[in-house]
Protein backbone atom coordinates (compact mmCIF):
# COMPACT_ATOMS: atom_id res chain seq x y z
CA UNK A 1 0.00 0.00 0.00
CA UNK A 2 2.99 2.57 0.97
CA UNK A 3 4.67 1.90 -2.14
CA UNK A 4 1.21 2.17 -4.53
CA UNK A 5 1.34 5.96 -2.33
CA UNK A 6 4.35 6.92 -2.94
CA UNK A 7 4.12 6.03 -6.94
CA UNK A 8 0.63 7.98 -6.81
CA UNK A 9 2.95 11.08 -6.11
CA UNK A 10 5.52 10.67 -8.82
CA UNK A 11 4.65 13.06 -11.82
CA UNK A 12 6.28 10.92 -14.50
CA UNK A 13 3.64 8.03 -13.41
CA UNK A 14 0.51 10.18 -14.55
CA UNK A 15 -1.64 6.76 -15.05
CA UNK A 16 -1.94 6.87 -11.10
CA UNK A 17 -2.03 10.51 -9.66
CA UNK A 18 -5.05 11.29 -8.57
CA UNK A 19 -5.10 14.89 -7.53
CA UNK A 20 -2.84 18.20 -7.54
CA UNK A 21 -2.69 21.48 -5.53
CA UNK A 22 -3.37 24.50 -7.81
CA UNK A 23 -1.15 26.69 -6.11
CA UNK A 24 -1.57 29.47 -8.38
CA UNK A 25 -5.65 29.33 -6.91
CA UNK A 26 -3.57 29.42 -3.31
CA UNK A 27 -1.59 32.77 -3.98
CA UNK A 28 -4.35 34.10 -5.37
CA UNK A 29 -6.91 33.29 -2.84
CA UNK A 30 -4.10 34.33 -0.12
CA UNK A 31 -4.26 38.28 -1.56
CA UNK A 32 -7.90 38.22 -2.63
CA UNK A 33 -10.16 36.56 0.50
CA UNK A 34 -8.70 38.73 2.67
CA UNK A 35 -9.51 41.95 0.86
CA UNK A 36 -13.16 40.56 -0.33
CA UNK A 37 -14.04 39.24 3.21
CA UNK A 38 -13.12 43.08 4.35
CA UNK A 39 -12.89 42.04 8.34
CA UNK A 40 -9.82 40.29 8.02
CA UNK A 41 -8.07 42.96 4.96
CA UNK A 42 -5.45 43.49 8.04
CA UNK A 43 -4.20 40.39 7.53
CA UNK A 44 -2.76 41.27 3.79
CA UNK A 45 0.26 42.30 6.08
CA UNK A 46 1.06 38.61 6.29
CA UNK A 47 -0.90 36.76 3.30
CA UNK A 48 0.43 39.46 0.45
CA UNK A 49 4.20 38.42 1.22
CA UNK A 50 3.64 34.65 1.51
CA UNK A 51 1.70 34.80 -1.67
CA UNK A 52 3.99 37.06 -3.53
CA UNK A 53 7.34 34.24 -2.69
CA UNK A 54 4.10 30.72 -3.62
CA UNK A 55 3.64 32.84 -7.12
CA UNK A 56 7.34 32.86 -7.82
CA UNK A 57 8.60 29.81 -6.29
CA UNK A 58 5.68 27.62 -7.69
CA UNK A 59 6.00 29.83 -11.43
CA UNK A 60 8.02 26.74 -12.66
CA UNK A 61 7.23 23.99 -10.38
CA UNK A 62 2.98 23.73 -10.55
CA UNK A 63 2.21 20.65 -11.80
CA UNK A 64 -0.99 19.87 -13.55
CA UNK A 65 -2.12 16.76 -15.49
CA UNK A 66 -3.87 19.12 -18.04
CA UNK A 67 -2.08 21.94 -19.14
CA UNK A 68 -2.83 25.09 -16.96
CA UNK A 69 -1.86 28.14 -17.75
CA UNK A 70 0.07 31.06 -15.47
CA UNK A 71 -2.65 33.79 -15.55
CA UNK A 72 -3.33 33.64 -12.07
CA UNK A 73 -0.22 33.67 -10.72
CA UNK A 74 0.44 37.31 -12.54
CA UNK A 75 -2.37 38.39 -11.02
CA UNK A 76 -1.37 37.06 -7.74
CA UNK A 77 2.02 38.61 -8.45
CA UNK A 78 0.67 42.17 -9.20
CA UNK A 79 -1.91 42.33 -6.42
CA UNK A 80 1.10 41.33 -3.79
CA UNK A 81 3.29 43.78 -4.99
CA UNK A 82 0.50 46.33 -4.50
CA UNK A 83 -0.56 45.35 -1.45
CA UNK A 84 3.16 45.34 -0.10
CA UNK A 85 3.46 49.17 -1.49
CA UNK A 86 -0.03 49.39 0.59
CA UNK A 87 1.72 48.45 3.71
CA UNK A 88 4.85 50.08 3.04
CA UNK A 89 3.85 53.38 2.93
CA UNK A 90 1.54 52.69 6.00
CA UNK A 91 4.62 51.88 8.16
CA UNK A 92 6.69 54.60 6.42
CA UNK A 93 3.75 56.76 7.75
CA UNK A 94 3.18 55.57 10.94
CA UNK A 95 7.24 56.11 11.67
CA UNK A 96 7.36 59.31 9.99
CA UNK A 97 4.55 60.33 12.32
CA UNK A 98 6.16 59.02 15.60
CA UNK A 99 9.55 60.76 14.83
CA UNK B 1 0.38 12.24 -22.35
CA UNK B 2 -1.78 14.55 -23.91
CA UNK B 3 -5.15 15.11 -23.02
CA UNK B 4 -7.73 16.76 -25.79
CA UNK B 5 -10.60 18.42 -23.83
CA UNK B 6 -13.64 17.79 -25.08
CA UNK B 7 -16.36 19.16 -22.50
CA UNK B 8 -15.49 22.41 -20.01
CA UNK B 9 -18.58 21.95 -18.34
CA UNK B 10 -20.30 25.71 -19.03
CA UNK B 11 -20.33 29.04 -17.75
CA UNK B 12 -21.89 28.64 -14.96
CA UNK B 13 -19.16 25.76 -14.01
CA UNK B 14 -16.75 28.12 -15.24
CA UNK B 15 -17.41 30.73 -13.20
CA UNK B 16 -18.19 28.64 -9.64
CA UNK B 17 -14.93 27.09 -8.53
CA UNK B 18 -16.54 24.57 -6.59
CA UNK B 19 -18.45 23.16 -9.61
CA UNK B 20 -15.67 23.14 -11.97
CA UNK B 21 -15.85 19.40 -13.55
CA UNK B 22 -13.62 19.21 -17.00
CA UNK B 23 -13.39 16.18 -19.36
CA UNK B 24 -10.30 15.06 -21.58
CA UNK B 25 -10.03 12.67 -24.00
CA UNK B 26 -6.80 10.15 -24.52
CA UNK B 27 -5.77 7.00 -26.39
CA UNK B 28 -7.50 4.49 -24.14
CA UNK B 29 -9.46 6.77 -21.25
CA UNK B 30 -11.74 9.32 -20.03
CA UNK B 31 -10.19 11.66 -17.21
CA UNK B 32 -12.50 13.75 -15.09
CA UNK B 33 -10.79 17.00 -13.72
CA UNK B 34 -12.83 17.90 -10.15
CA UNK B 35 -11.72 21.08 -9.54
CA UNK B 36 -12.22 21.91 -5.38
CA UNK B 37 -10.83 25.38 -5.09
CA UNK B 38 -7.46 24.84 -4.18
CA UNK B 39 -7.49 21.31 -5.53
CA UNK B 40 -7.62 19.47 -8.83
CA UNK B 41 -9.00 16.13 -8.58
CA UNK B 42 -8.31 12.89 -11.26
CA UNK B 43 -10.96 10.15 -12.57
CA UNK B 44 -10.20 8.40 -15.24
CA UNK B 45 -12.33 5.98 -16.77
CA UNK B 46 -10.92 3.34 -19.06
CA UNK B 47 -13.29 2.68 -22.04
CA UNK B 48 -12.57 -1.02 -21.25
CA UNK B 49 -14.11 -0.73 -18.33
CA UNK B 50 -17.17 1.81 -19.45
CA UNK B 51 -20.39 -0.50 -19.63
CA UNK B 52 -22.77 1.80 -19.77
CA UNK B 53 -23.01 5.86 -20.29
CA UNK B 54 -27.13 7.20 -19.70
CA UNK B 55 -28.61 9.94 -20.55
CA UNK B 56 -32.15 10.94 -18.87
CA UNK B 57 -33.72 14.65 -19.69
CA UNK B 58 -33.96 17.01 -16.51
CA UNK B 59 -35.41 20.02 -16.28
CA UNK B 60 -32.58 22.22 -14.76
CA UNK B 61 -32.13 24.34 -18.32
CA UNK B 62 -35.74 25.33 -17.52
CA UNK B 63 -35.47 26.33 -14.21
CA UNK B 64 -32.33 28.15 -14.67
CA UNK B 65 -33.86 30.11 -17.35
CA UNK B 66 -36.92 31.01 -15.40
CA UNK B 67 -34.14 31.89 -12.37
CA UNK B 68 -31.90 34.29 -14.86
CA UNK B 69 -35.10 35.28 -16.55
CA UNK B 70 -36.99 36.65 -13.33
CA UNK B 71 -33.51 38.22 -12.15
CA UNK B 72 -33.47 40.20 -15.55
CA UNK B 73 -36.90 41.59 -14.90
CA UNK B 74 -36.26 42.44 -11.42
CA UNK B 75 -33.45 44.60 -12.97
CA UNK B 76 -35.56 46.37 -14.86
CA UNK B 77 -37.50 47.88 -11.76
CA UNK B 78 -34.41 50.09 -11.15
CA UNK B 79 -35.75 52.08 -13.79
CA UNK B 80 -38.43 52.60 -12.00
CA UNK B 81 -35.80 55.21 -9.92
CA UNK B 82 -35.07 58.27 -11.17
CA UNK B 83 -31.25 58.14 -10.05
CA UNK B 84 -28.38 57.53 -12.34
CA UNK B 85 -26.88 54.89 -10.00
CA UNK B 86 -30.20 53.30 -10.01
CA UNK B 87 -30.28 53.18 -13.77
CA UNK B 88 -26.33 51.71 -13.98
CA UNK B 89 -26.54 49.06 -11.66
CA UNK B 90 -29.97 48.38 -13.20
CA UNK B 91 -28.33 48.09 -16.81
CA UNK B 92 -25.39 46.05 -15.45
CA UNK B 93 -27.87 43.31 -13.76
CA UNK B 94 -30.18 43.31 -16.89
CA UNK B 95 -26.96 42.84 -18.74
CA UNK B 96 -25.30 40.09 -16.62
CA UNK B 97 -28.69 38.03 -16.35
CA UNK B 98 -30.16 38.98 -19.70
CA UNK B 99 -26.69 37.15 -21.07
CA UNK B 100 -26.74 33.88 -18.60
CA UNK B 101 -30.72 33.43 -19.65
CA UNK B 102 -29.63 33.78 -23.52
CA UNK B 103 -26.34 31.54 -23.15
CA UNK B 104 -29.01 28.63 -21.19
CA UNK B 105 -30.95 29.24 -24.13
CA UNK B 106 -28.65 28.71 -26.98
CA UNK B 107 -26.87 25.73 -24.71
CA UNK B 108 -30.35 23.79 -24.76
CA UNK B 109 -32.09 21.43 -22.74
CA UNK B 110 -30.33 18.90 -20.23
CA UNK B 111 -29.87 15.86 -18.85
CA UNK B 112 -28.29 13.74 -16.47
CA UNK B 113 -25.70 12.12 -17.46
CA UNK B 114 -24.17 8.61 -15.67
CA UNK B 115 -20.91 6.44 -16.97
CA UNK B 116 -21.32 3.26 -15.31
CA UNK B 117 -18.12 0.63 -14.74
CA UNK B 118 -18.20 -2.44 -12.88
CA UNK B 119 -17.56 -1.03 -9.37
CA UNK B 120 -19.18 2.90 -9.81
CA UNK B 121 -21.51 5.12 -11.48
CA UNK B 122 -19.99 8.32 -12.04
CA UNK B 123 -22.13 11.53 -13.07
CA UNK B 124 -20.73 13.30 -15.91
CA UNK B 125 -21.61 17.15 -15.48
CA UNK B 126 -19.48 18.59 -18.44
CA UNK B 127 -21.57 16.03 -20.49
CA UNK B 128 -25.23 17.54 -19.43
CA UNK B 129 -26.51 19.01 -22.48
CA UNK B 130 -28.11 17.22 -24.43
CA UNK B 131 -26.88 18.87 -27.68
CA UNK B 132 -23.16 18.57 -26.41
CA UNK B 133 -23.85 14.90 -25.12
CA UNK B 134 -24.85 13.71 -28.37
CA UNK B 135 -21.62 15.62 -30.25
CA UNK B 136 -19.48 14.14 -27.46
CA UNK B 137 -21.14 10.92 -27.97
CA UNK B 138 -20.33 10.83 -31.57
CA UNK B 139 -16.63 10.95 -30.27
CA UNK B 140 -16.48 8.92 -27.65
CA UNK B 141 -18.52 5.60 -28.27
CA UNK B 142 -16.36 4.03 -31.66
CA UNK B 143 -13.33 4.37 -28.55
CA UNK B 144 -15.58 2.94 -26.32
CA UNK B 145 -16.57 -0.06 -29.40
CA UNK B 146 -13.03 -0.54 -30.07
CA UNK B 147 -11.41 -1.36 -26.96
CA UNK B 148 -14.14 -3.49 -26.20
CA UNK B 149 -13.69 -5.74 -29.09
CA UNK B 150 -13.32 -9.62 -28.00
CA UNK B 151 -9.58 -10.35 -29.14
CA UNK B 152 -9.52 -12.39 -31.85
CA UNK B 153 -8.37 -16.44 -31.14
CA UNK B 154 -4.84 -17.22 -32.71
CA UNK B 155 -5.37 -18.88 -35.46
CA UNK B 156 -3.96 -22.82 -35.24
CA UNK B 157 -1.58 -23.73 -37.62
CA UNK B 158 -2.28 -26.94 -39.73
Amino acid sequence: VECFAKVRTQKDETGLVRYAVLYDNVALFLVTAPVVTVIFWIFTIFTAPISLFLSFYHWSRQWNLVRRSRLRFGISILLSLLLIAFWTFIIYLAVSKRK
Amino acid sequence: MTYTRISNGGLLMTVIPGLRTKLYLETDHLLLVEQLILLERYKRFYFRDIQAITATQSARWIVFGTIWGSLALVATLSFMVHHPLAVSAGAFFIALFGFAFVHNLILGPTCVVLLRTAVQTHRLAPLERIRIFHQRMATIEPLIREAQLPDTPPSNPP
